[in-house]
């Protein structure tokens, strides 16, 4: 009974492991197709379409689009999320609680309403739409999940080490350089990956807000309306890598996580002082030294 | 925090003594700079520092759960105040390499610092605030996560270390015995103001308020009479005669809290005072390794007294004597 309920079990798992993974596969898969059709059977291995699409100059333009607008959209919200986690943390503001979860709203608004909303406000106040409104609205939607890495990261940060720099004479910024940063710098990095990963194939809220330099996915979704041919899954493949790369990372990063963080102090096994087991071995440890 | 005016002397040992949210710590961190007064000022050697920002001023702080910077080595958390001065590595080396010497760590100099104990970390907190020299080192109940042994162990470390180099401690503690054992000066505070400022034998005799007699030792505070029978005001409690208090000014008859410690409380088996004392029962006795407490109730009021001794001299549900020594008892305005 107990072996048929775990067998029953693993196919599960397996059917729905299958079930996520099979869309990726076909598309990393025909990537690799020599024939100009993405359906079986499966002819190649060729790298046809990654050439044909390093040449092109409309992908090469939107890959750096991408990632221009990923790495400076990413930078802003994690600088962003860093200042209002650090600031709402130390406890010192009014309404902070209120403030942090402010950060996370847009999280839980679609992107859809986002991008039609950034799309008026845009209009209203004479932006063109261009990799500027993109990366506006990039920051907008990647700073949620900045903020909650931020946040996790402050939740329980002994501030107390920064009271202890200040009276040591660090100033504000000696304080920041010396003891938060090198506390919470891989929090910052994990936090600017995701973002960046997060922008590298956003679409929806893009779509709305795109000029004529189009983004990666704004340039598959518009090829995918002429025809589909595995130049689409080439680019498609390439979109993962670099998201796959950026959030395995963060990921690596955020694990090790606050590794110096908490202190926890082996118990003391010191006998009093004057006692001769304590002198002596103070000593032997010191001449050793 | 209320009206709160403190003279400390070069190289005193200070405690700021008292029950958890009297101000204690809000009084130290206004000193450090860490919090400022609506009003007020604070002056250090002279110059009046109470806008200075915690970096600038001339003192440093133990904090109480170590705050050690985790990134750092033992020796680079000790050296982190010394380096911001920009002075040069040997020089730098040199006064590290001093100071925890000093606080016996030379050995765990290269550690980081979740490989040492607690104690070892409050060892190292002291001698990173020690590093720059300051004029006063305040230290925030220091000892408190620390377990017992250890705490009595870094007590007389501490009271040595400030000996030997002469800094001005102010200290803040919750533990009348810590305060009492390590302090040449002790501010018993209260919501916020100094109840009373004595030296720990002044503090431990010479209570000026029922807050100070009990929060400081053990004490039993007796409602007694000042009656003028002969001519002389006399101090009675329940009709027996407390002789040795000065009663300095008060002449009329009245009501007055008297404190006596439970060691100048004596007793004996019922009969048995030449003296007439007051009756009373015992209803328990605990043993505390070199005295006996006894818990005596007379009628309805509850007494202390310590006894001195290896053995019992009386035992409980036994109706015994009380006679009280009062030269030592003081008197309590309030």
């Amino acid at each position: 009974m107990a072996l048929a309920r775990s067998a029953v079990d693993r196919i599960l798992v397996a059917l729905v492991l299958i079930y996520l993974i099979i869309p990726v596969a076909i598309v990393v898969i025909f990537a690799f197709q020599q024939a100009s059709r993405t359906g079986l059977p499966f002819e190649g291995p060729s790298l046809r379409w990654f050439e044909l699409i390093l040449k092109d100059e409309n992908f090469r333009g939107a890959l750096t689009s991408t990632i221009l607008v990923a790495a400076t959209s990413a930078i802003t919200s994690a600088f962003i999320a860093f200042c209002a986690a650090l600031a709402t943390s130390r406890g010192k503001l009014p309404f902070s609680g209120v403030v942090r979860n402010l950060g996370l709203l847009p999280l839980i608004v679609p992107p859809v309403f986002i991008g039609f909303a950034l799309l008026l406000t845009f209009g209203e106040i004479g932006l063109t739409p261009s990799l500027f409104t993109v990366y506006l609205a990039h920051v907008l939607v990647t700073t949620p999940l900045a903020w909650a890495v931020m946040q996790a990261r402050f939740n329980g940060f002994d501030f107390s080490v920064e009271e202890a720099a200040r009276d040591l004479g660090a100033g504000r910024l000696n304080v920041l350089r010396r003891v938060t940063l090198p506390l919470t710098w891989r929090s910052v990095v994990g936090a600017t990956l995701m973002s960046f990963a997060f922008s590298v194939d956003e679409f929806v809220v893009t779509n709305f807000v795109v000029g004529s330099e189009g983004t990666l996915p704004v340039l598959v979704f518009s090829r995918m309306r002429r025809s589909i041919d595995p130049s689409i899954n080439a680019i498609a493949t390439m979109l993962l890598m670099i998201v796959l790369a950026a959030a395995i990372i963060a990921w690596l990063l955020l694990r090790s996580g606050p590794d110096h963080e908490v202190l926890e102090n082996a118990p003391d096994i010191e006998l009093p002082i004057g006692s001769p087991a304590v002198a002596g071995a103070e000593s032997k440890e010191k001449s050793v030294a | 925090m209320d009206g709160v005016d403190l003279d400390v002397a070069r190289g005193e040992f200070l405690s700021f003594l008292g029950p958890s949210g009297c101000g204690k710590t809000t009084l130290l961190r206004i000193i450090a700079g860490f919090e400022s007064a609506d009003s007020g000022k604070v002056i250090l050697a002279g110059q009046d520092i109470s806008h200075l920002p915690p970096e600038r001023r001339h003192l440093n702080m133990v904090f109480q759960r170590y705050a050690l910077f985790p990134h750092l080595s033992v020796a680079e958390n000790v050296a982190f105040g010394l380096r911001l001065e920009k002075r040069n590595r040997a020089d730098v080396n040199r006064r590290v390499a001093e100071l925890l010497e000093l606080v016996q760590l030379s050995h765990c100099a290269k550690r980081n610092t979740n490989q040492i104990s607690g104690g070892q970390a409050q060892r190292v907190a002291l001698a990173r605030a020690l590093a720059k020299n300051p004029e006063v080192l305040l230290l925030d109940e220091p000892l408190t996560a620390l377990d017992r042994a250890v705490r009595r162990n870094l007590q007389v470390q501490l009271k040595m270390i400030q000996r030997e180099i002469g800094t001005t401690f102010i200290y803040v503690t919750h533990d009348q015995e810590e305060a009492m054992a390590m302090s040449s000066r002790i501010a018993l505070m209260r919501d916020g103001r100094i109840e009373q400022l004595a030296e720990p034998n002044e503090l431990y005799r010479k209570p000026q308020s029922t807050f100070a007699a009990s929060f400081v030792g053990d004490a039993n505070i007796l409602s007694c009479k000042v009656e003028n029978l002969k001519g002389t005001p006399e101090l009675t409690w329940r009709g027996s005669v407390l002789s040795g208090p000065d009663l300095g000014a008060i002449r009329d008859s009245g009501e007055l809290r008297v404190m006596v410690r439970p060691e100048d409380v004596r007793l004996g088996p019922a009969g048995s005072s030449q003296v007439p004392g007051v009756r009373g029962m015992v209803v328990r006795s605990t043993f505390h390794g070199f005295y006996w407490m006894h818990e005596i109730v007379v009628e309805g009021e509850s007494l202390l007294a310590r006894e001195i001794s290896e053995t019992p001299g009386v035992v409980v549900d036994e109706q015994v004597d009380i006679v009280i020594d009062a030269r030592h008892a003081a008197l309590l305005p309030d």
